[in-house]
């Protein structure tokens, strides 16, 4: 095993800690409080469900945007030449759902030999 | 279904569609993107749906009042915008867990403190805005946010 690969699954175990903590925690509080299981279970149903019906399509839509918004579209459109109509479509662009901060950042750092 | 489900996965499905249609292979690496973000963004969507279940079951609404409610003021706001800007929560999974704090008691000013600091202000991404963007346009920015996000929140708490 390479040592990346290996840093990444250290990564990935350390990401579902704060999870499986919470679980417990929950499991526990449950436990105790048995009149309170009622509530808890249907309300993350509500919301479970909400998650389910909506999330995998916000995900593939992001996932077909990266891959078919190629770069060069991108530093045409917010480059330097794109004026006033690059910073609207940057505006409009940023008030997407979802697209993590970090995933913004990366792509300014790319675009900074094309002037953007 | 809600409209809302039933408008994000047929506007979802076309794009697919028409995305195959154009580029196969393209349009397969795009899915495989998208589950590769399920199960990087899974724990945090357990965490959150957990913690909205934990507020339900266990929080008395009127303890809730008391630190977010209409009764804890400017500290109340400031504090959830100061939580806000340290957190780490993408909108798609932060406006559920507003949605059910708004529910439970919390007065506008303060879920709309909360919101606008976690969209606008990454405290945990500051290191990397700097390294990117430098230090003047990443420390001016998280400023100026955090400002913009008090004066939003109370324009919030008068309007709504």
């Amino acid at each position: 095993v390479s040592e990346q690969t290996r840093l990444k699954k250290a990564k990935l175990i350390r990401s579902w800690i704060p999870a499986l903590v919470l679980l417990l925690l929950s499991a526990l509080l449950l436990l105790l409080k048995s009149r309170s299981r009622e509530a808890f279970f249907g309300t993350i149903g509500t919301y479970t469900l909400e998650m389910v019906t909506i999330f995998p399509a916000v995900l593939v839509m992001m996932g077909l945007l990266s891959a078919f918004v190629s770069n060069q579209f991108i530093v045409r459109h917010l480059g330097e030449e794109s004026g006033i109509r690059g910073m609207v479509l940057a505006f409009l662009l940023g008030t997407l759902p979802t697209g993590p901060l970090y995933i913004g950042l990366a792509e300014k750092r790319f675009m900074r030999p094309f002037a953007a | 279904m809600s409209v809302t489900a039933l408008f994000v996965n047929s506007t979802a499905l076309v794009l697919l569609a028409a995305a195959l249609f154009r580029d196969r292979k393209r349009a397969l690496a795009a899915l495989k993107m998208a589950g590769k973000m399920f199960f990087s963004l899974l724990p945090m969507l357990i965490i959150i749906i957990l913690l909205i279940g934990l507020l339900f079951a266990f929080v008395p609404q009127q303890e809730l009042e008391r630190f977010l409610g209409a009764q804890s003021g400017p500290l109340g706001t400031v504090l959830s915008a100061v939580i806000g800007a340290i957190l780490h929560i993408p909108a798609l999974l932060a406006f559920p867990l507003a949605a059910s704090l708004l529910e439970k008691g919390a007065s506008v000013s303060v879920i709309a403190a909360f919101i606008t600091t976690l969209t606008m202000i990454g405290v945990v991404t500051l290191p990397m805005e700097i390294e990117h963007m430098g230090r003047k346009f990443a420390l001016l920015r998280n400023g100026l946010s955090f400002l913009g996000a008090l004066a939003i929140s109370f324009l919030m708490g008068v309007l709504l």
